[in-house]
């Protein structure tokens, strides 16, 4: 009986990500999963790696008229326009029912202008159970013709190493897919200074009703997510395993565990998932009891000997 | 469509709505919203009309089939507390069946289409309001003409009728006309409104509707799935 006992302990799905301990490598991904509350009845908080909230900025944003989102085969297009309820009344209102958690709250935050990235980046910092930050970078710079952040690698160093200089959390940047050289993106991240990258955010999209001949979104364009878009984050965070050491935190139309196991693979260290929760609120749950019955499965012990083994 | 959930659940409230699924595969990939129409301790019961694949998909289940829903959410009708009107358009009878089943004989009902064959459950809501007013778009039956039409001519010579509140469920016209009316006679209405949906329970931000508030712009935008469906109608700004 002996010799079976270890067949039967639980494997470890402990992974860290700079100096972020997570219990498991499975977090919301921003955006998708509200405030946390939202969800809060479906499942327990407790079980997540990590939560990633709503994008916020300094000041509140109303967004983009309706509609917002629509369906696409396999997937969703969606133009929200980053509606948040800003950093101050996230900290008084929300982050006190966040804190009841043992899991980590990691909070995606953006800006129209490098002053508002620091603004935002300073003001979470000093927010207690804010654990760590993520930078949403594909959004427009105000002061140079709303061109995105995160698609010229200039403005990218430009943003991530001032943020970098005001803030001692951990520092997790996320890409914008909607890039040539995704690896040069990521180098360019790794050099500014941050502790980790995830990727991709959604990826440009645009449908067409073609009685009216008018775009379906109010925003005419959209960003694309879901099992659709599952192929490329998986392309795109291998091609990021191989260009920077930081860790890298993967996403892009996970539904199941085993959409889960293609990113560990390729060397995400951690995965989020977005869209899925819509689906199924307990997705992440149900990815989080799959991966581990996985390894039980296979007789594998610790989730690190599966990041990053992709056979060639 | 009637559904016995495998769970134990939460009886809905009067206007509240379920996200259904009827198949596992991603296309359709989201899961539609659709009001509670009826219930009962053993069994959920839907009234739809088939529009595109997610419908047309739960239109096609058969008996012992699985079906994945979320629910109930959003806030319902706030209950009226005696007699009241229904305005219902086409398939919106489905959201206010449930307050004319609670609420037996306290309803005078106005009831739209665009044609008989739409007037959907016409001789159920009949027999539970106190009175009944019909129309439809081609004459097929009852008044041929806006339901809103007979509500104005109603409300003209029955002066009472101002004080009731008004309970509507239709399509965005109706409610611009509706919403004419009630300010002209300064009356009440809880609309119950549609807007696109992924997640149903307030966390995408994809369903929102205007709603006059003091901030900057005169509105903010409200969540249909969860602040709503049902809105004080002389809150909603449509662009
Ligand atoms: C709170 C609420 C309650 C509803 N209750 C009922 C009901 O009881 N009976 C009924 O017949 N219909 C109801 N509807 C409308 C119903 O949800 C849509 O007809 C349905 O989603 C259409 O899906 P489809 O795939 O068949 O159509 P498609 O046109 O192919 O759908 C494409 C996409 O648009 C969305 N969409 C299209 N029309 C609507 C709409 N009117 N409202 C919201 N989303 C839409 C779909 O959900 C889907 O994501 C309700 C809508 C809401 C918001
Ligand atoms: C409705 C919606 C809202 C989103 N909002 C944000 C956001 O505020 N900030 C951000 O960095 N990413 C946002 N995203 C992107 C997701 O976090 C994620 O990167 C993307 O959806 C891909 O993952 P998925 O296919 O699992 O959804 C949003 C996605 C969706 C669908
Ligand atoms: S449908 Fe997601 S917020 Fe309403």
């Amino acid at each position: 009986m002996a010799m079976n006992s270890t067949l039967f302990e639980k494997p470890n799905l402990s992974v860290r990500i700079g100096s972020l301990n997570l219990k498991n490598p499975v977090m919301t991904a921003s955006g998708t999963f509200g405030y946390g509350e939202e969800y809060s009845e479906f499942l327990d908080i407790d079980r997540l790696g990590a939560i990633v909230v709503k994008g916020l900025s300094i000041k509140p944003k109303k967004g983009n008229p309706t509609p917002r989102i629509i369906e696409t085969p396999a997937g969703m297009l969606n133009a929200i326009g980053l509606q948040n309820i800003g950093i101050e009344t996230f900290i008084k209102d929300k982050l006190p029912f966040l804190r009841q958690f043992s899991t980590p709250v990691i909070v995606n935050f953006f800006g129209d202008t490098i002053d508002e990235y620091i603004k935002s980046a300073e003001t979470l910092c000093d927010a207690k159970g804010v654990q760590a930050l993520e930078m949403n970078v594909s959004c427009p710079n105000k002061e140079a013709g709303w061109c995105i952040f995160g698609t010229n690698p200039e403005t990218l160093r430009q943003v991530v190493s001032v943020v970098r200089k005001v803030t001692h959390l951990p520092l997790i940047v996320k890409l914008s897919p909607n890039v040539t050289d995704i690896g040069l993106m990521a180098r360019v991240v790794e050099d500014s200074g941050a502790d980790a990258i995830s990727l991709i955010n959604t990826i440009t999209g645009m449908c067409v009703d073609i009685v009216q001949r008018k775009p379906l979104l109010a925003n005419i364009t959209g960003g694309l997510s879901g099992p659709a878009i599952r192929p490329i984050a998986v392309r795109m965070v291998w091609e990021v395993s191989k260009a920077v050491k930081i860790p890298i935190i993967g996403m892009g139309g996970i539904m199941t565990y085993k959409d889960a196991l293609e990113f560990f693979i390729v060397g995400a260290k951690a995965v989020a998932i977005g869209t899925a929760n819509f689906i199924n609120p307990c997705a992440t749950i149900d990815v989080i009891d799959g991966i581990e019955k996985f390894m039980l499965e296979q007789k594998i012990t610790d989730i690190n000997q599966i990041i990053g083994s992709l056979r060639i | 469509m009637k559904i016995r959930p495998l769970a134990e659940t939460i009886e809905p409230q009067c206007g509240q709505f379920y996200m259904l699924q009827s198949c596992d595969n991603y296309d359709p990939l989201l899961k539609r919203p659709l009001s509670i129409f009826n219930f009962d301790e053993k069994y959920l019961q839907f009234l739809f009309r088939i529009k595109g694949k997610g419908t047309s998909y739960l239109s096609k289940v058969k008996a012992g089939d699985i079906i994945h829903l979320i629910g109930p959410l959003g806030n319902g009708y706030l209950e009226p507390k005696g007699d009241f009107i229904i305005v219902a358009g086409g398939i919106g009878i489905a959201s206010l069946m449930p307050l004319l089943v609670k609420f037996r004989k306290k309803a005078i009902l106005f009831f739209g289409a665009r044609n008989s064959n739409e007037l959907l459950m016409v001789d159920a809501a009949y027999d539970m309001a106190i009175n009944s007013y019909v129309s439809t778009d081609d004459g097929s039956i009852g008044y041929k003409g806006l339901i809103t039409d007979l509500l104005t001519d109603f409300i003209k010579s029955n002066h009472y009728s101002k004080e009731l509140p008004i309970y509507c469920c239709g399509s965005i016209p109706m409610f611009k006309t509706l919403k004419s009316i009630i300010e002209r006679h300064n009356m009440t209405c809880y609309a119950s409104i549609e807007e696109y949906m992924a997640c149903g329970v307030g966390a995408c931000l994809g369903c929102v509707v205007k709603i006059k508030s003091d901030e900057e712009g005169g509105f903010s935008y409200k969540r249909v799935c969860k602040e709503g469906p049902v809105f004080n109608l002389r809150d909603l700004i449509w662009q």
